[in-house]
């Protein structure tokens, strides 16, 4: 049995004793030291300086903060960053190969499933998880897999498009 | 939001899990995938002194048949289950369900046995747990012990768990292809159920589950007894609603959470699932 | 040889993909959140808990004390200037200011009464839970019509009343007698603006008095000048520039109080700070519509509407300021698409303890279509005349454009037949009519409903706002940059302004870079709202194109020794000689000989550069039909959008595919609006929606794929021959899906039920019916 941290309870007393971390992002190990209270995005974000990664809720919602845990989708809100060791994480930061768009980044642009660009990391993460799940089927598939990301500007339609266009073109590559 | 401070412990085993809970009692939290506790304490509605993690535990996830049962650890997530192919084929109502459970990076997240052990009456699983008269392994510092679905819930976030105890394992008979429906209405695909029905037949009878009826996951014992004395599902389904006791809400008033019942269990009976 | 009349794939028309996305799809583009601002504190606001007290005491001691603390300040800390929009200067009670860090009142839930500054964020939330606040509760008042009431709760007792504005409107001549009347009430209900970037901001202090403001805003140079108002700055001084914005759709045009409220401590503190708005802040406050028609129709018997008299009651919330612009946008379109001889109205506008409003995508425009097509049907049910029908006959006539409405409004062009004739094709509007009696003969538990509304609004009309600034150079590299006033956030301005340069100067979109949302690099500019951009912005890009071509064609006229009149773009590659094919010159050439004193003309400035602007003195008239298809559940009162066809007409599409897109955002704003989305307060002022558990904002789950096309009547009112579509969506399609769920529940004896349509509001209408 492993005891991290030990910290005081009660917010008038916050002397946050931090604890080593090792997290592997993007294929690569990251040393660094956290509270067991911080969030996997947080870290991520403030921490690692992967900014790609985004917050839009604080209710476990919107999924701005998708990003891969051992190639499944999770919430980074969600997840705290000491859960997070041991596993294999992947942002947005690590999807493309150098200059080569992943087929659901390119799908996206090609299918303009993208306008302001807040939601699309935490989509495009989402997206990938579920291709590679097998849940793009059908649109009313990809509809139903994709409800924990929230957008505001495409309504949907192309989001849903460029999911179809890229499982197809992905599993025409295999 | 961050939350407040708390002391992490990372057992490795189910012994270790359960002496510190005997160690901390009621300052200890146990979190699994952590989607029903982490939200509150991100908004620190909770703020527990200690958190043990179960992740550490790494033989806790099995879905496998024993016997005339099939056997789900308690720490499978519920795109295990979703996708699990034994179940899909052994118990498919609770496969389904799982399915319907939040979204995508909620059910690669979430336990089975956190769902279950939460004791929220609007959750999905329990109600499918309930319909297949499931059973519910804890362990504790006295070893293992099974409940019933129905002596499990006790009230509103309330359950048969002691302080000292862990839920480790849940239990369903294999029932293979009898037909079930599962009944899950929100305005929202990300929505908790306004009302749930789950609905496994049994020879010459049939189990209901009921979600968002009462402080807890509900029998519909009334449209139960009049499938075993071989009513029409349409009586069947008019009694969905006796004995309970929803909330009225903005989603919706008892009165119609009371309609609903009936309406969606003339639906489940029929076969009928939403995705 | 290449012919010199094909576009470039990349010009005017195109479906070009867009260049802003690249940077967007692999996380490299920063949003203002992302920006590293060394040394910056964190700032969170202590809010008020209750919508209507004074504040007694604000004890700050044990926050100050908190780890990480480096300021808790209240009024009395710091010197918070009161923020108020001149623009309603000449409209309302000078009283109704708003001070962002409340003083002695607080008037909603949310108003801030103090601000926790520390080294962290996760140290400012801590610290603030322990700023402790004294409240003397006072009287709320949160129902509008409550609000107006003689002895209501008045929120600025010093005005004698909640009714900030209270203007009536008439014009034209009623006809006496009118034979049929049909009046409707229609609330238009509070909903949230849901950018999914919330407000951010970073005030970094510099020199002497100078401020930059990293900020997430549609219009930075509107900003930059009220601030600078608000603050007593010299605008020279403050420097306002954003990162990529994650979206604003109006909830981000005005200088946000809180803005001024960061910058003000930041000056105060001298030390860079920054805030993120948490996502329940943003549901909180930036909240937009509420609206009450009161709407009565006059009409002949066979249909032909001669008057109308409308009301609108707009709860403006706490503090009256920019919610009072939707109300008079709505006046000016409540006869829509219909040439209607009489026409009175009254802008009413109330204060209560709620959220103040602010715009949201349409901001009037589809409150005032909403509640008029939604008594067009109701019309047409008194007369049983099919919706289509009773449009047509009182569309205003193609011959008539340029119109001005008795409301005073002026529409450049439109063909209303045209969009209605099409959206009737594409929906098979007479086999959905055959499909519904069917259903309805059968007695279908699932009822068919098919909604119509249509629509015009006005773009890029609102006053000072009808011109903008744009710049083009072209540079040694043959590049050329594109500098813009307007603002984009998501619209993809880069890539239609590119399309743009293409097309006139040969360019490909590929190689045009683009400057924007910054005070330091852009001369001027208005920003982007009210659906302006394209139409002034990439005009003044054209005009910007089209002069330094000129200036291109005399360098090379010069260099090639020939007539200017000779020269002509070679897509592509550059300039050339017209009829000798090999006798060209590069952009780059081009952009360094008229640098170089040896090889420029004499009559040219040295640098292929224009700055025109544009100024099309009025607003584009932007129209078009939409159909709802609905299934409604009569047991459960489920509705389900079946199909949803939408046909717009904007005039000259730049870019179908960035056309269709803001097409399918507008859409899905006002479907939500209608079945799942509203910002709720209970009696006393609490509010209930500030989470996304609460607030319904729909996913890809709840909603369809849209069926969009367009028709083409180009303004004549800019070169292009665009107008705005960025509202068109949403002022169309609430009353489409509003009016397919009554059309589907008409049978039933249900005439209305208000939005939002949950599943238990029709389940009950469909209750009391039966009772």
């Amino acid at each position: 049995m492993t005891e991290l941290a030990e910290t005081t309870n009660g917010t008038d007393t916050a002397v946050a004793a931090t604890v080593p971390l090792t997290l592997r992002v993007n294929g690569k190990d990251h040393d660094t030291a956290v509270e067991p209270r911080e969030l996997l995005v947080d870290v991520i974000r403030e921490r690692l300086g992967l900014t790609g990664t985004n917050v839009g809720c604080e209710t476990t919602s919107c999924g701005a903060c998708t990003v891969l845990l051992d190639d499944r989708s999770v919430k980074s809100c969600t997840v705290l960053a000491v859960q997070a060791q041991g596993r294999e994480i992947t942002t947005i930061e690590g999807l493309a190969d150098g200059n080569t768009l992943h087929p659901v980044q390119a799908a996206f642009q090609r299918c303009h499933g993208l306008q302001c660009g807040f939601c699309t990391p935490g989509m495009v993460m989402a997206s990938v998880s579920l291709i590679d799940e097998g849940r793009a089927t059908d649109e009313k598939s990809v509809r139903a897999a994709l409800k924990g990301n929230l957008c505001r500007c495409t309504g949907y339609h192309n989001i849903v498009a460029a999911v179809l266009s890229a499982a197809d073109e992905m599993e025409a590559d295999k | 939001m961050t939350p407040a401070p708390f002391t992490y412990y990372r057992p490795t085993s189910v012994a270790d899990a359960i002496s510190l809970l005997t160690e901390h009692g009621d300052e200890a939290k146990l979190i699994a995938g952590g989607h029903s506790l982490l939200p509150i304490m991100k908004l620190r509605f909770a703020a527990p002194e200690v958190l043990i993690d179960l992740g550490g535990i790494d033989d806790l996830d099995h879905i496998r048949v024993e016997g005339d049962e099939i056997a789900i650890g308690a720490l499978a997530r519920h795109v295990d289950l979703e996708l699990s192919d034994l179940l899909r084929a052994e118990a498919p109502l609770l496969a389904h369900t799982a399915g319907v459970v939040g979204d995508c990076q909620i059910r690669h997240r979430g336990t089975f046995g956190g769902s279950v052990a939460h004791g929220d009456p609007s959750a999905d699983l329990p109600a499918s747990l309930m319909a297949l008269r499931g059973t519910i392994v804890v362990e504790g510092p006295g070893g293992r012990r099974s409940i019933a679905v129905d002596d499990f819930y006790t009230g509103f976030l309330e359950t048969a768990l002691e302080p000292d105890e862990l839920v480790v394992e849940l239990r369903v008979p294999r029932v293979g292809d009898a037909p079930w429906g599962y009944q899950k209405f929100r305005r929202r695909g990300i929505d908790w159920a306004i009302v749930g029905v789950a609905y496994q037949s049994e020879p010459g009878a049939g189990g209901i589950g009921l979600v968002n009826m009462g402080p807890t996951t509900l029998r519909a014992s009334a449209s139960e007894a009049a499938l075993r004395s071989g009513a029409s599902h349409d009586e069947v389904a008019a009694l969905a609603a006796e004995g309970t006791s929803p909330v009225g809400d903005g989603a919706g008033s008892s009165e119609y959470r009371r309609h609903l019942a009936r309406v969606l269990l003339s639906r489940a009976l029929a076969g009928r699932s939403t995705t | 040889m290449e012919s010199t009349t094909v576009a470039p794939p990349s010009g005017v028309g195109a479906r070009q993909m867009r260049l802003e996305d690249p940077g967007l799809l692999t996380g490299r583009d920063r949003f203002t959140s992302d920006l590293d601002i060394p040394g910056a504190l964190h700032a969170v606001f202590v809010r008020s808990p209750v919508a209507h007290a004074r504040v007694v005491s604000v004890d700050t001691t044990a926050a100050t004390a908190a780890d990480g603390v480096v300021a808790v300040l209240t009024h009395k800390d710091v010197d918070v200037p009161r923020v108020f929009f001149p623009t309603f200067g000449e409209l309302i009670d000078d009283a109704y200011h708003r001070v962002p860090l409340a003083s002695e009142t607080v008037r909603f839930v949310g108003d801030i009464v103090a601000v926790v500054v520390a080294e962290t964020i996760t140290q400012a939330h801590d610290a603030a839970e322990l700023v402790e606040v004294d409240y003397d509760a006072l009287e709320v008042v949160v129902d509008p019509v409550a609000a107006t009431a003689p002895d209501a709760p008045l929120l600025f007792p010093g005005t004698g009343t909640n009714l900030a504005v209270d203007i009536p409107f008439e014009a034209g001549t009623r006809a006496p007698d009118a034979p049929v009347q049909v009046h409707q009430r229609v609330a238009h209900p509070r909903m949230a603006v849901v950018p999914m970037e919330p407000l951010a901001i970073a005030a970094v202090p510099g020199d002497g008095e100078k401020l930059t403001l990293w900020c997430s805003t549609q219009m930075p140079h509107v900003t930059q000048g009220l601030m600078a108002l608000w603050l007593k700055m010299d605008p020279a001084d403050l420097r306002v520039a954003c990162p990529s914005v994650g979206g604003g759709f109006g909830g981000k045009t005005p200088a946000e109080p809180d803005y001024v409220l960061v910058a003000a401590i930041a000056r105060h503190l001298r030390r860079p700070v920054r805030w993120t708005q948490s996502r329940s802040e943003n549901l909180l406050t930036m909240q937009a519509r509420g609206h009450l028609f009161d709407v009565t129709l006059e009409a002949t018997r066979d249909g032909r509407v001669t008057s109308i008299r409308s009301e609108g009651l707009t709860d403006v919330g706490g503090y009256p300021g920019l919610g009072i612009g939707m109300a008079m946008t709505a006046r000016g379109l409540m006869t829509g698409c219909y040439d209607i001889p009489h026409a009175s109205h009254v802008v009413r506008c109330v204060a209560t303890n709620t959220s103040p409003t602010v715009p949201f995508r349409g901001a009037g425009r589809p409150e005032a279509i909403h509640a008029l097509e939604r008594t067009m049907d109701r019309l047409a049910a008194e007369l049983d005349i099919d919706p289509a029908e009773i449009r047509r006959r009182n569309f205003v006539p193609v011959e008539k454009f340029p119109y001005t409405s008795v409301m005073g409004t002026e529409y450049d062009s439109a063909d209303f037949e045209k969009t209605l004739d099409e959206a009737l094709r594409l929906a098979d509007y007479e086999g959905l009519r055959a499909e519904q009696a069917e259903r309805r003969a059968s007695g279908d538990e699932v009822a068919l409903g098919i909604g119509i509304s249509t629509y015009v609004e006005v773009s890029a009309g609102s006053p000072g706002m009808t011109g903008d600034y744009a710049s083009v150079e072209v540079s040694e590299d043959g590049w050329a940059t594109v500098v813009a006033g307007t603002s984009a956030h998501g619209q993809g301005h880069w890539t239609v302004y590119a399309q743009v340069v293409s097309d006139r100067m040969g360019i490909p979109a590929e190689k045009v870079r683009f400057v924007q949302s910054d005070t330091d690099t852009v001369p001027r500019g208005m920003g982007t709202s009210g659906s302006r951009s394209l139409q002034l912005g990439g005009t003044a890009v054209r005009l910007a194109a089209d002069e330094v071509v000129e200036q291109a064609k005399e360098v090379a006229a010069h260099l090639l020794e020939a007539s200017p009149e000779d020269i002509e773009i070679v897509p592509g590659v550059g300039l050339g000689v017209r009829g000798v094919p090999h006798r060209t010159l590069e952009w780059g050439e081009l952009a360094a000989a008229v640098a170089d004193d040896a090889r420029r003309p004499p009559q040219l400035a040295p640098r292929l550069f224009a700055d025109p602007g544009f100024e099309q003195g009025g607003g584009t008239s932007p129209f078009g039909c939409h159909i709802a298809i609905v299934e409604v559940d009569l047991q459960t009162g489920m509705t389900t959008l079946r199909r949803f066809v939408a046909v717009d007409d904007c005039g000259v599409v730049v870019n179908p595919l960035l056309a269709d897109g803001q097409v399918h955002g507008g859409l899905a704003a006002g479907i939500g609006q209608v079945l799942f989305e509203y910002s709720a307060f209970d009696d006393e002022g609490n509010p209930t929606t500030t989470s996304f558990a609460d607030y319904g904002m729909p996913s890809a789950a709840d909603l369809i794929s849209y069926d969009t096309a367009h028709t083409v009547t180009p303004t004549t009112r800019n070169p292009l021959g665009a107008k705005g579509l960025g509202e068109a969506g949403t002022t169309g399609s609430i009353a489409a899906v509003h009016n397919a769920v009554m059309d589907a529940l008409r049978p039933h004896g249900i005439d209305h039920i208000d939005l939002p349509l949950t599943p238990m509001r029709v389940w009950q209408a469909l209750q009391d019916r039966e009772s």
